[in-house]
């Protein structure tokens, strides 16, 4: 069964005066276990396709089906409750919490749990330990350098232990070396945990890591990235099956 | 989340300070306001309980409050009523004494001036029993002399502290009767309309006045006045039982009792209303901006929290928690300034000046802690009310546009300039009285005609000439009937009354002459001067018993003829010429054929009747060799209560020849 299903969606906004089409009758869809990554120039719908996805927004027209369960038809608490048990978000600027600790930062997904303190700190503990953030886990964000910092955002959003991730520009703030690292950890948890993840990025380094490529351009799949999203969708199916 | 919402205010702790600041100066001045009318408050009920001896608890009879000034008698309570409510009261818990009040009016005297006063008489060792929980005691007052406002002394023409003053009333039984006392200091009634008139008298001195060991009320002290109202319902309901629908009972805080309290609270709890509504606003903004700003500044935070599965309300919750501790900082910072600031008031000795009160008092001010608790919570609940809609708008705008709601300030201004406008704009609605005009009669007699005819009217009741004769007066009311019989001797218009029955009031003596009045009585030192007003007083008003000049003492107007129960007469209208006039105006019915007086109208200046009297001529008397007719029965009706009345019978009438002495004053005291 696919995770996410989109189908013929349409997502308008308004800007001003303008109408703005940033997805176009786009049909797509996200099986268990993908490592997916959207790319395209800025403007080109990557982040509203996430979104949609994380079911941080709705489409105009359309429909988006999460575990083939539609989602037009959930209200704003059916809506939270999917979040916080189907995604795992990282964000390209981090978004961590200042105030928390590394550890807390990690913690965080769990309140909405109803865990106890004590299996939440040892999830949280394992979390960061799969990021190889152990040592730092009392560090607050402004102590830690930008990669340690989308570990941090890495292991808040495999805590939960979520159906999917998704990651909206991810290595956009990292350097080099640290991009790299951060797209080897996500493979390797991809590889080890059978996790799902779909990112957005126009960072080339990084396509030639992923299994599957999606390419956006003005709010519509182009025909380009059909093909090679198709080429390797098989690789990735066959890593799969 | 709560260490969340602490780490967030430290981080932002600029923000934080100033919000804090803020919100604490606003509430700073609600607990010291509130402080001050707890003090104002406080002040007030000891003097209306202590100071005004009121006590906490008042047995009236029934509409007695209302009543008792206008019918003292009716509304008095007997001594069965007091011995039941002093059993009643007494088996109450937190009874601590009950004691009886009298109140009553009449004229005071000093030298040759002379005032209007309303008595209280209590008992004086009450009082000091009073005054010892008071902590603002007005000296205790004398077992054996008066007590006067300064206003009414000022009537009086400031007499020595100690000179002997003559309290001139109407007895229960409505008989005229005066006593002598000492002033012995100053006191202060409480209410602005009455306190020209002020005269505080030990209960027994003022009982005696009014020749009655009835008494207008029993007033009950308890051990708190918190209890007051539980008390009022428990005795109401045993006096119920015992006596249903006789008596009233009454707190010290009643309209009529407490008016001071009530009237300056009305006052300050609106002043307390409108500036906490304002204070409370300005806080509740202030948190709301800053709420706003938080939201503002962490969008991405939320953000990022909604993404998380967050729900709007639960992170509003974080917004809501940063805003109940910053209250909640502000609150122990305002409550610590508050009682440090009352604290040092009081070191200071800073004095203030209370109403009513004519010395300074210590600016005591004290805030339990339960209301500064009370006061906190419900501002804080407010406060964080007002950041709560705030923060689920704002923080439900970062995901979808929230709907637009009026934020509660804007609600809040018009609720406070409505509070304001409303005291203002109460009407003043002034009652119309409407003018009554009389018509005039187009065929008038000339002036000297009609006095020809009042002295002829008046002399048929021993207006002119030397007469004597003895007057029966039996006075029916509600709260009694009583008889006195009189001698009277008159000499051109000079009349000597002196009481002959019943025994206890022989020796009292009424005096007119030259247009004065006297009432004298065996213990007085000397007679006592009877203003015109005071001639009223009485169903058969004193100005009545002797006799009566219209001739001289009033102005006619010929209102034309009317018809009398078949007997044609003339009606007059005698305006008040002369200060000795008894009444301001009198409808005067004469009959045509014998110029006979049948009927008296006495009206008021504003010529509503008071009371109207009839004439009955069945004497004779030999006057010159002539025989003319004197009257025998004279009706005097209450015009407003026609249950009371008296009834004049005029008996053994006899020219004589009474010597001028007989009706001078300085020989009145030695007859």
């Amino acid at each position: 069964m696919n995770l996410v299903e989109f189908e013929s969606v349409t997502k308008h906004y308004r800007l001003g005066e303008v109408e703005v089409t940033a997805l176009d009758r786009v049909d797509f869809a996200v099986r268990k276990g993908d490592f997916v990554a959207i790319t395209g120039p800025s403007g080109s719908g990557k982040t509203t396709m996430l979104n949609l996805i994380g079911c941080l927004d709705s489409p105009t027209s359309g429909e988006i089906r999460i575990a083939g369960q539609p989602v037009s038809g959930l209200d704003d608490r059916a809506l939270d409750q999917l979040r916080s048990r189907s995604f795992g978000i990282i964000f390209q600027n981090f978004n961590l919490v200042p105030v928390l600790t590394a550890l807390e930062n990690v913690m965080l997904p769990l309140y909405l749990h109803r865990l106890t303190k004590a299996e939440m700190h040892r999830r949280a503990c394992a979390a960061l330990a799969a990021v190889g953030l152990t040592r730092f886990a009392d560090f607050r964000p402004d102590q830690l350098s930008g990669g340690q910092r989308q570990r941090v955002a890495v292991a808040r959003a495999l805590v939960t232990e979520p159906k999917l991730i998704l990651a909206d520009e991810p290595t956009a703030s990292l350097d080099t070396a640290s991009a790299l690292s951060l797209v080897e950890l996500m493979k390797q948890l991809n590889a080890e945990r059978r996790m799902t993840f779909v990112f957005s990025t126009h960072d080339q380094r990084l396509l030639q890591h992923v299994h599957r490529v999606v390419e956006l351009r003005d709010g519509q799949l182009s025909g380009g990235a059909e093909k090679a999203g198709a080429a390797i969708l098989q690789t990735g199916d066959s890593e799969v099956a | 989340m709560w260490s969340m919402a602490l780490r967030n205010l430290y981080r932002d702790r600029r923000r934080t300070l100033a919000t804090v600041i803020a919100v604490a100066a606003g509430l700073f001045a609600v607990l010291m306001f509130l402080g001050y009318i707890r003090f104002v408050e406080g002040s007030l009920a000891s003097v209306v309980i202590y100071r005004d001896a009121n006590a906490h608890v008042q047995v009236y009879r029934k509409d007695g409050p209302e009543q008792l000034a206008a019918t003292p008698a009716q509304y008095s309570l007997d001594i069965a009523d007091q011995a039941l409510i002093h059993r009643a009261a007494a088996e109450l818990p937190h009874f601590l004494r009950a004691s009886n009040q009298l109140v009553g009016v009449g004229v005071v005297q000093a030298e040759d001036e002379t005032a209007v006063f309303l008595a209280r008489g209590i008992d004086p060792q009450f009082e000091t029993a009073l005054q010892e929980r008071s902590p603002l005691a007005a000296p205790p007052p004398p077992e054996d002399g008066l007590l006067l406002t300064t206003q009414l002394q000022d009537l009086l023409g400031y007499p020595s502290k100690g000179a002997a003053l003559q309290l001139f009333s109407a007895s229960y039984a409505n008989r005229m009767n005066a006593i002598e006392a000492p002033l012995v200091g100053d006191f202060s009634t409480g209410i602005e309309a009455i306190e020209d008139k002020g005269l505080k008298a030990p209960l027994a001195l003022l009982q005696s006045l009014y020749d009655t060991d009835a008494v207008s009320r029993v007033v009950v002290q308890l051990d708190d006045r918190a209890h007051s109202g539980p008390f009022r319902e428990q005795l109401t309901a045993e006096l119920e039982r015992q006596a249903p629908g006789r008596f009233e009972v009454t707190t010290w805080n009643h309209p009529q009792i407490g008016q001071l309290y009530t009237s300056f609270m009305g006052f300050f709890n609106m002043v307390f209303a409108f500036t906490g509504l304002v204070v409370f606003t300005i806080a509740l903004t202030t948190i709301q901006h800053t709420v706003a700003m938080n939201v503002a500044d962490r969008t991405r935070e939320i953000g990022m929290l909604r993404s998380l599965g967050f729900g709007r309300g639960r992170i509003a919750g974080l917004f809501l928690r940063e805003s109940l501790l910053t209250t909640l900082a502000a609150a122990l910072l305002a409550a610590a300034l508050a009682y440090a600031v009352m604290f040092a008031l009081r070191l200071a000795g800073v004095e203030t000046q209370l109403p009513r009160i004519a010395e300074p008092a210590p600016l005591a001010l004290a805030l339990p802690p339960l209301w500064a608790l009370i006061a906190i919570a419900g501002a804080g609940a407010g406060i964080a009310l007002g950041a709560r809609v705030t923060a689920r708008k704002r923080v439900g705008g970062e995901v979808r546009p929230g709907r637009r709601g009026v934020p509660l300030t804007r609600l809040l201004a018009p609720a406070a300039c409505l509070l304001l406008a409303v005291p203002l704009l109460a009407p003043a609605q002034a009652p119309e009285t409407p003018a009554m005009d009389e018509v005039s009669a187009t065929l008038a007699p000339d002036e000297e005609t009609m006095r020809q005819w009042l002295r002829q009217a008046d002399l048929a009741r021993g207006g002119w000439g030397s007469y004597q004769w003895k007057l029966s007066i039996h006075t029916e009311d509600p709260a009694g009937s009583t008889d006195t019989d009189y001698d009277i001797a008159v000499r051109d218009g000079r009349a000597l009354a002196m009481t002959t029955a019943p025994r206890r009031y022989r020796g009292e003596k009424i005096l007119i002459a030259s247009r004065a009045m006297w009432y004298a009585k065996p213990g007085l030192r000397k007679p006592v001067s009877i203003s015109p007003q005071q001639r009223l007083v009485g169903e058969a008003a004193n100005g009545d018993i002797a006799a009566t000049q219209y001739a001289r003492d009033y102005t006619p107007e010929y209102l034309g003829g009317a018809e009398l129960d078949g007997t044609p007469c003339h009606k007059l209208r005698l305006t008040a010429a002369t200060d000795g006039a008894t009444y301001e105006a009198i409808l005067y019915y004469l009959d045509k054929r014998s110029r006979l007086a049948v009927r008296a109208e006495f009206l008021t200046a504003s010529g509503m009747p008071l009371k109207v009297a009839h004439f009955e001529y069945g004497n004779r008397v030999l006057v010159d060799g002539e025989e003319r007719p004197f009257v025998s029965h004279m009706k005097i009706v209450n015009a407003n209560f026609p249950e009371r009345y008296s009834l004049l019978e005029y008996t053994r009438i006899s020219p004589a020849d009474p010597p001028d002495s007989l009706f001078t004053v300085d020989t009145l005291m030695t007859l």
